[in-house]
């Protein structure tokens, strides 16, 4: 699995001065970011394979926006349990299953590609700051 | 309380939660670090939607989704729009205000024709005069207005028209007003607030004349002292403008003209407790001259700044990143 351990892509300017062995490095940004998930859908039947593959399809169908990919922690590693969960923003732009037959069992391994338009992951609401507004024409904190 | 927004936030989003009213609220949000303030504009009869500000995606939504930048104050927008809004990794002073003026004044004067004196607002009480001599009449007819005819008032008082009993220390004071005729010096013409007696009050008048100004002046022990004078344009004789004279229990103040802001300032003796700090409202007439003016009042409103039972919750949140 690519993307987590890894930057933003670079959008690196520079200019070539002409007749100069030289480059120009000018300001530059990190752009997105590509995580590309391998896996391996597994069923019990054929029928049943062939339904998780067109859920699977379905889930990452969608190019008019971007979804939202939520990362926990597995529940049996209590040692982690008061971390928060991670999430971040993606459109998925492949989610490929290669449909060869080669165990007994009915599975079949997958790619995704998700191109993430921000680089960052992030915490949800780790603080929230509330005021109540009782009466009108009076101010109030945030607390 | 000083909120701490950590470097590499995504938002922060506001949630507001927001009771249905009558009455169009505006509410303000307030960073007293970076001086950066917003208003959302809520118009009368809303139905209680809630809305959510997303600084992250620059949208401002109803609870179904839909845009709602509409509601977005055009003249105070600048936490909404300026990078430097929110400091980053600094504590940020944040506050928050639902300004409401309810109406608790209004006449259009549609009572019977006569003196003005002791005839009842349809909101608001009953009307009184003090001040010089000359009273002010109700014209009935098609017009249904109010009007004064006096002439040669004395330089340092023109007669007032004491909209009820009830005295108010927020109150925003409004009246249409217009001259017969221009020219030979113009009368004063507008509102007052903060009534303790003749020799204690605040006031904003129109000067009607080929150069149409704007002043606000406070009378303090019969001492009256300019706070501002606005060039406002040139109009026509017998045409009505609107003028509204707003003062908060904090001192400040603002003149409007056909609800454009001409004038705004903050003076100590019109802060809550200090000497014109309450005080009943009212019209405003004077005419010094000796050439015959009628001047003619309609649609006078008074509204209230009083603090009253409202329920709106706000919720500021972000999203934390990391590379």
């Amino acid at each position: 699995m690519t993307g987590p351990g890894s930057l933003g892509e670079p959008e690196d300017v520079r200019d070539r001065p002409p007749g100069a062995a030289r480059e120009i490095a000018r300001r530059s940004v990190r752009r997105g970011k590509t995580w590309v998930y391998e896996g391996i859908l597994k069923a019990r039947t054929l029928m049943q394979l062939r339904e998780a593959e067109a859920l699977f399809r379905a889930a990452f169908d969608d190019l008019e926006g971007e979804g939202r990919m939520d990362v926990t922690w597995h529940p049996l590693l209590t040692a982690f349990a008061e971390v928060p969960p991670k999430f971040y923003e993606a459109r998925a732009l492949t989610a490929d299953i290669i449909d060869s037959q080669d165990t007994r069992n009915f599975e079949r391994p997958f790619v995704v590609g998700l191109r993430m338009s921000d680089r960052r992951y992030f915490d949800e609401e780790s603080e929230v700051h509330t005021v109540e507004v009782k009466n009108t024409n009076t101010t109030y904190d945030f607390t | 309380m000083a909120i701490t927004l950590p470097n590499n936030v995504r938002g922060p989003a506001l949630d507001l939660t927001l009771p249905a009213s009558a009455e169009a609220t505006d509410l303000t949000v307030r960073n007293n670090t970076t001086g950066k303030t917003l208003t959302i504009n809520l118009p009368t009869a809303w139905a209680g939607d809630d809305l959510v500000l997303d600084w992250f995606r620059r949208t401002i939504q109803d609870q179904t989704g839909k845009d709602r930048s509409d509601l977005l104050d055009a003249a105070d927008s600048d936490l909404w729009s300026s990078p430097a809004g929110f400091l980053p990794g600094a504590s940020n002073d944040l506050e928050i205000e639902a300004v409401c003026a309810a109406l608790t004044g209004q006449d259009p004067f549609n009572q019977t024709a006569g003196t003005l004196a002791a005839k009842n607002l349809p909101l608001g009480g009953t009307w009184a005069e003090a001040g010089g001599a000359g009273v002010f009449s109700v014209v009935a007819g098609e017009s249904h207005c109010l009007q004064r005819t006096q002439t040669n008032d004395g330089a340092a008082i023109g007669r007032l028209a004491l909209a009820g009993a009830a005295e108010e220390e927020g109150t925003v004071v409004a009246v249409d007003a217009k001259v017969s005729t221009l020219g030979l010096g113009p009368p004063y013409q507008g509102v007052f607030c903060r009534y303790k007696d003749v020799s204690n009050y605040v006031y904003a008048i129109i000067l009607f004349e080929e150069s149409t100004s704007v002043f606000v002046y406070k009378v303090v022990a019969g001492v009256a002292t300019k706070l501002s004078g606005t060039a406002v344009g040139s109009y026509a004789a017998n045409t009505n403008h609107r003028i509204a004279l707003q003062v908060e229990r904090s001192g400040a103040w603002s003149v409007s003209f056909d609800d454009s802001t001409v004038a705004t300032g903050t003076d100590e003796v019109l802060a809550a407790g200090k000497t014109l700090g309450k005080g009943r409202r009212g019209i405003y007439d004077q005419w010094s001259g000796s050439t015959g003016k009628t001047r003619t009042y309609d649609n006078f409103t008074v509204r209230s700044l009083a603090p009253a039972a409202y329920a709106a919750k706000a919720a500021l949140r972000w999203d934390r990143g990391y590379f």
